[in-house]
């Protein structure tokens, strides 16, 4: 049974064939997402370190709201809040709030562009500085993005976002870090993985306060 | 005069009992091991988690904080990620050094990963030899060692009727380092608050449950 598992996980990941028109999923993508004003749902976040033995995982509720708000409210194993709004970051542990302005930092803005571009699907924010390809399965739509910037790839070495095929919303979104001289299997990532997502819902303004 | 020589001997006896050993009395030189100081990490093959919050002058940050055992004998693995889920260091440390597994960057510098490695050798009692000479202080069940540890000079504060340990203090011109071990909770503090007040450096460490 757990070969069989296993097998089915291999196909999956080897099943993934090039996005031949890569223009039409583009305007595809580009279209669904003007029909996105906010997304709610619940996400799982696997941090694996290869150096340990299991991964960790933490759970939450996430936000988004057009086009620059992101809020994750994380519900275990600790209560912590991070907001990106615009070029601010909040972070809110235990009413102890940190306001980060990132436009006077480079590297923080890309970061910042990158990893909310990537959990909303909104790739059209992500300039020249990544390269990206489009690849397909049955279900699936992944698209693997490469900083190609030097500071950014100093962190990151890929992100792979996953889109349904269904209606074209981020299943899930997979960020491997960059690390000097590890092999592929060797990094680290961070997946975060969307469940019960509702489109188009009303989220309450202070969602996305980055006031103190 | 009687009241200027006594005057003079108390500021000098002050001046000789460390701040950290305030109000309490000096016993004498003693022999002491390891385990009387009572170490809060001890080997064990499972991953402990904390929260780990860490404040410099006005800029604070926090993230999850695990440790296990290393890969070499009598070692510990710490790692350091943003909840964001950035691993920003993994270090393996034991009484000898310090390996960086990884490290972003910008924190990759030799002062930084230098006050780390004190910090954290200093957290795990890694610079304390299993047995050593101290200057033992008393008040009640609270006992105060002056101890010249591996890397330098040390104190610690125990309760000897808990079995806990309680502070540590590291002396120096900057980087002075004192850990105080709070409110246990079945044998383990629920908070570690380790910060270098001259620097402004403050790091909290609570476990996760």
């Amino acid at each position: 049974m757990v070969l069989m598992v296993c097998f089915s996980m291999t196909t999956a990941q080897n099943d993934l064939k090039p996005v031949t028109d890569v223009n039409t999923l583009t305007s595809k993508i580009n279209t669904e997402m003007k029909k996105v004003s906010s997304l709610q749902s619940k996400f799982k976040q696997v941090k694996h370190i290869a150096t340990m033995k299991s991964d960790l995982i933490s759970n939450g509720n996430f936000f988004y709201s057009k086009s620059d708000k992101v809020c994750l409210e994380y519900t275990s194993p600790m209560k912590y809040l991070i907001v990106i709004n615009g070029s601010k970051i909040k972070m809110d542990m235990n009413g102890k709030k940190t306001i980060y302005d990132v436009s006077s930092n480079g590297l923080m803005q890309e970061m910042v562009t990158v990893i909310s571009s990537c959990m909303t699907g909104n790739l059209k924010t992500l300039n020249s500085k990544y390269k990206i390809e489009y690849f397909q399965n049955e279900k699936e739509y992944v698209i693997k993005v490469y900083p190609t910037d030097s500071i950014v790839k100093n962190l990151i070495y890929e992100v792979d976002l996953h889109l349904l095929k269904s209606d074209m919303s981020v299943s899930s979104m997979k960020m491997i870090e960059a690390s000097k001289n590890a092999k592929a299997k060797d990094r680290d990532f961070t997946e975060y993985i969307y469940t019960e997502k509702e489109l188009n819902g009303s989220i309450p303004a202070d969602k996305f306060n980055v006031q103190k | 005069m009687r009241i200027t020589l006594l005057a003079i001997s108390l500021f000098l006896l002050s001046a000789c009992t460390p701040k950290i050993f305030k109000n309490m009395e000096k016993v004498g030189k003693v022999n002491i091991t390891k385990a009387e100081l009572y170490p809060i990490f001890v080997e064990a093959d499972t991953v402990q988690s904390f929260n780990m919050e860490i404040d410099y002058k006005e800029n604070n940050f926090a993230g999850m904080l695990l440790v296990s055992k290393g890969e070499r004998p009598n070692s510990s693995q710490l790692i350091f990620t943003s909840y964001f889920g950035m691993t920003v260091f993994d270090f393996e440390i034991n009484s000898d050094s310090l390996v960086v597994n990884r490290c972003l960057d910008q924190m990759n510098k030799k002062m930084v990963i230098s006050t780390l490695e004190k910090d954290l050798r200093t957290l795990f009692l890694y610079n304390v030899p299993e047995r050593m000479k101290a200057k033992k202080y008393q008040k009640g069940t609270q006992t105060g060692y002056k101890a010249k540890a591996n890397d330098g000079k040390a104190y610690y504060m125990v309760d000897d009727s808990a079995r806990q340990l309680q502070k540590v203090y590291r002396p120096a011109c900057i980087k002075a380092l004192q850990i105080d071990f709070k409110q246990y909770e079945q044998g383990f503090p629920s908070s570690i608050e380790m910060e270098h007040p001259k620097i402004g450096l403050k790091m909290k460490i609570e476990k996760l449950k």
